[in-house]
């Protein structure tokens, strides 16, 4: 549960879950939603996949994520969204200390 | 990141359907069995109900709503297995993530069909106890902690069946897929969670036509979801 509030934590993570919640989308397609470099958002992935809260699947080129979120880890990601959770000072906790902005 | 290692979930499930149609005969033989139990006394006690409709009224539930309720389940578990894609070759390789989730469901599944039937059968037990002066007041509490657990086992299995896996492929709408799958356990939660608070807190003298209203409101529900499911699968603009 730790790994799952670690990746709760994190606003930029939370708004890949939201996304994902829609239909599975591959990384180019959430990349296009975020102005962050790939890397960072690889390690997003990571951290997300880590807390089992997406599932991964390569297929040639591409990656395709999908939401693999029990109903409880829902709840806890609307509360965090909700109350706008964001543990780390400073905003995301990013491994490349990246502003992770959502492009309008 | 990605393995894309594929697992071979043949062997799991061939697993499971034995152990799920074990369950179900084990369980169905003790429910049989105190139903057996349960009429025989029944019938010997002096002032046993000498017509038919009497003894139907009074031994019904204990004898044979118990038996019927497993059989119930285990028609609903068959229907809903064979709506798994069965391979002529019996084998069934899967993406890791896949597996793991398809392994999570099932067991939840196997927890809420062990469980449903073991409520159903302490259900058996206490009448039986409770008939023979052993448990008295069992008419209270044997009902609310039928519920809560019902509805504990009810939450277990909802709260992880959104992670039974979808097809990805764009034309099989995974989108749409996922937001019922989501859907679905979202609402055996609620029923669970309500079931459970009800069992709990209501006074007894509600608690019986609160749960009939909650069963057909459930039944509509459901029934609306699978209708909205059909047609949004059907629909050219769903994802």
């Amino acid at each position: 549960m730790t790994g799952v509030f670690k990746a709760l934590a994190d606003p930029t993570r939370r708004t890949i879950l939201q996304l994902l919640k829609v239909k599975p989308m591959t990384a180019g397609e959430l990349a296009g939603h975020f102005e962050v470099s790939k890397p960072t958002l690889s390690a997003h992935f990571a951290v997300l996949r880590e807390a089992g809260l997406i599932g991964s699947e390569k297929d040639g080129k591409h990656v395709t994520y999908w939401l693999n979120a029990s109903v409880l880890e829902e709840t806890l990601l609307t509360f965090a969204d909700a109350l706008d959770l964001n543990l780390k000072p400073g905003g995301t906790d990013a491994p490349a200390g990246e502003p992770a902005t959502r492009k309008s | 990141m990605t393995d894309t290692t594929l697992v071979e979930m043949g062997p799991f499930f061939e697993r499971h359907d034995r152990k799920t149609l074990r369950t179900y005969v084990a369980m169905l033989s003790i429910s049989l069995i105190l139903s057996a139990v349960i009429f025989a006394r029944a019938m010997g006690e002096a002032g046993a109900p000498e017509t038919t409709g009497a003894i139907v009224a009074e031994l019904w539930m204990p004898v044979g709503q118990g038996p019927l309720t497993i059989v119930a389940l285990w028609i609903a578990s068959w229907a809903y297995g064979r709506t798994r894609p069965s391979p002529p070759d019996g084998r069934f390789p899967m993406n890791p993530d896949d597996a793991r989730n398809v392994e999570r469901v099932a067991n939840a599944g196997a927890v809420f069909v062990t469980g449903f039937c073991v409520v159903v059968i302490a259900g058996q037990a206490v009448w039986l106890l409770w008939s023979m002066g052993l448990l008295p007041h069992a008419e209270t509490w044997g009902f609310r902690a039928t519920l809560v657990a019902i509805g504990a086992l009810c939450v277990h299995f909802g709260n992880v069946s959104p992670r039974l896996p979808t097809p990805r492929a764009p034309e099989a709408k995974p989108g749409v897929r996922m937001k019922y799958n989501r859907l679905g356990g979202w609402m055996t939660v609620i029923l669970g969670l309500l079931l459970a608070l009800g069992g709990l807190f209501l006074p007894l003298p509600a608690l019986a036509p609160a749960i009939g209203v909650l069963s057909l409101a459930v039944l509509v529900a459901f029934a609306a979801i699978t209708i909205m499911y059909c047609v949004a699968l059907r629909s050219p603009r769903a994802q």
